[in-house]
């Protein structure tokens, strides 16, 4: 019987008043799950008009999220392609741009798939390497489910908790996406940069190097 | 894409995502309510009947048990029969891979030791972009048979006179006929059989898996009593084939979704071009295909960089063929600007490039080209016209 419950998604150490795990955050949590195609399966519908539902919802909601996703890709891409006339600029200017670039990619980085791992991790008192394991398993939208937010029933969650999960999901897999648009953009442009650079003599070459070739490492997540 | 319509998308996700979630709240708590008055009935009955059990102790082993649900154990099993099935023998780890490189992720095993999540990252890092490759390259010919098939019957369909817009409509129709009854009904028939679901756990299961949801209720061999030892393989290639079918039929309600909110005349005359091109590519593919790939004039290297897909770092094959393909050079002679035609346009472009995250893939290279400062709305496929010049069809 226990294990009937525990399929079903009740707790069995919770008593009836513990909280639901289909209140409304919970539910928006599992309506991301869907259309990320994460899928941590710690909630599942088990209703038969909840199945049928899901499988509509998911027909529709999938590729809304592609395009939106790959929109927010593109657009930020071009945003960043608009402001950067590289080719007709002298060479002394390009070096800052690409140090600013960089940084900015680091900062976004950092703010999106480094902060929030190690604000799990505090929050739910997982390690770090946990941490770093659930983000992965995340946004790469594998999704166990063996770690998943805001599911330990003895803490206090704030009531937005899941639905914030769910914004840093969407934000990070579109800035997955954006690096990956970006990468071989960057990529090429520092390789044509180093080569022009080393043509000149200049020692400063190899210093947009550096700035590039993180990306594209962590592009392949969401591929 | 510009700034308000991301914002409208994004309004939009998260208006899908909340009006979800009201729907899957309102569907799911009462019955969950019942589970747990349940689960708490079970529990007084079983303290009544065993009164030398303290409900103390009873806590303490149910959560035992939890625990070992979230590690992989099966209770139901003793210890004297732990040998003949593990959860982690040959086959079900070959299954478990699967999951990962595909995304799936059903989470019915999941990794314990550190070792093995360090693993897991790597193992993911080379194996994803690795399978998207292998996708794109079952979806591309699975397409290409898929459409010579189409090509044939569309054939006949011309001899009989019927008008060529009610022949797209009906091909189109044919894909998803015959992608459906390969893809999803026949597996829902053997899961049915196999596994003892009712209809709609097995469509259910196979929705979830070749989205890649993969939530993980269900899981297709997963039963200790199940042991044919072809089954897991046979599911594991069904996955793959279907994945590589789900792409594409996902990338056209993608595109169906951003047809809709598509209306400015530039982009609409680029749609038509594509929708006229559409007959034309079942002949030309077969003649690009032989091409090496990506003969880009040089000219328009120095604007924008070309590489036409986002979603692949890894370059795949099939990437430079696809924009060469929609921009098949064929005169522009439907000049109706009917939604049909335009989708099937993309049902055809969409069934080309497959990988998982395929819908990246076609309308790749018109984003790409926004940025263009000499873009002129007379010409919106700008990027296509001159490659048709560098492509001798």
């Amino acid at each position: 019987v226990i294990l009937e419950a525990w399929v079903k998604g009740v707790n069995p150490k919770g008593n009836s008043t513990n909280p639901s795990n289909w209140d409304f955050g919970s539910s928006f949590f599992f309506a991301g799950t869907v259309v990320t195609t994460i899928g941590y399966g710690n909630l599942a519908p088990s209703t038969e008009a909840g199945r049928v539902f899901c499988v509509f919802y998911a027909l529709v909601g999938i590729p809304l999220n592609v395009v939106f996703l790959n929109s927010l890709g593109t657009g930020l891409r071009a945003q960043l392609a608009a402001r950067e006339r590289w080719e007709e600029r002298p060479l002394r200017s390009q070096l800052p741009q690409v140090l600013g670039l960089g940084l900015g990619l680091t900062l976004g980085t950092l703010a999106t798939l480094v902060l929030p791992p190690v604000a799990f991790s505090h929050v739910e008192g997982w390690s770090l390497s946990e941490g770093f394991y659930f983000a992965f398993i995340t946004l790469s939208t594998i999704g166990f489910g063996d770690y998943v937010v805001g599911r330990d029933p003895s803490k206090y969650y704030v009531s937005v908790y899941r639905s914030l999960a769910v914004l840093w999901i969407l934000l990070g897999l579109a800035w997955l996406t954006l690096l990956l648009s970006l990468g071989p953009v960057l990529l090429r442009r520092c390789s044509r940069l180093w080569l022009l650079v080393r043509g000149l003599g200049l020692q400063e070459g190899p210093a947009p190097d550096p700035e590039g070739l993180p990306r594209p490492k962590k592009s392949p997540i969401s591929a | 894409m510009r700034c308000t319509t991301l914002l409208a998308l994004l309004a939009l996700v998260l208006l899908y995502l909340v009006s979800g979630a009201l729907v899957f709240q309102a569907l799911e708590q009462p019955y969950e309510q019942q589970a747990q008055k349940d689960l708490g009935e079970t529990r007084e009955k079983f303290l009544r009947a065993h009164p030398c059990v303290s409900p103390h102790e009873l806590g303490l082993f149910i959560k035992e048990v939890a625990d070992a649900l979230g590690g992989g154990a099966d209770p139901e099993t003793n210890s004297t029969n732990i040998s003949n099935h593990s959860a982690w023998n040959l086959g079900s780890a070959f299954f478990f891979s699967g999951t990962i490189i595909t995304t799936i992720g059903y989470g019915n095993a999941a990794l314990r030791t550190d070792a093995g999540r360090l693993f897991c990252i790597f193992y993911a890092l080379v194996g994803i972009p690795l399978f998207g490759m292998l996708l794109a390259g079952v979806g591309d010919r699975l397409g290409s048979s898929l459409r010579h098939g189409i090509g044939h019957i569309e054939a006949i369909f011309l001899k009989w006179h019927v008008p060529p817009e009610l022949v797209r409509v009906l091909s189109a129709m044919l894909f998803l006929l015959i992608g459906c009854l390969l893809f999803v009904l026949t597996p829902t028939f053997v899961f049915c059989y196999m596994e003892d679901w009712s209809k709609l756990e097995a469509i259910y299961f196979v929705i979830v898996t070749l989205t890649t949801v993969g939530f993980g209720d269900y899981v297709a061999g997963a039963d200790p009593k199940q042991d044919s030892p072809a089954y897991q393989p046979l599911v594991w290639f069904w996955i793959l084939f279907g994945l590589a079918y789900f792409a594409s039929v996902l990338t056209t309600i993608g595109n169906w979704l951003k047809a809709v909110s598509r209306r400015t005349r530039a982009e609409m005359g680029g749609l038509t071009a594509q929708a006229a091109s559409w007959t034309g590519t079942v002949t030309a593919r077969v003649t690009q295909r032989t091409l090496p790939t990506a003969p880009l004039p040089e000219k328009e290297r120095p604007p924008l960089p070309p590489l036409p897909c986002p979603a692949q770092p890894v370059g795949l094959p099939q990437s430079p063929v696809s924009p060469e393909k929609v921009a098949t050079p064929s005169p522009p002679t439907a000049s109706a600007l009917d939604y049909p035609s335009e989708n099937l346009a993309f049902i055809d472009e969409s069934s080309d490039t497959q990988s998982e995250r395929g819908c990246a893939l076609p309308r790749a290279p018109r984003g790409r080209r926004r940025p263009n400062p000499p873009r002129k709305p007379a010409r919106p496929r700008g990027p296509g016209r001159p490659r048709d010049k560098g492509v001798p069809v």
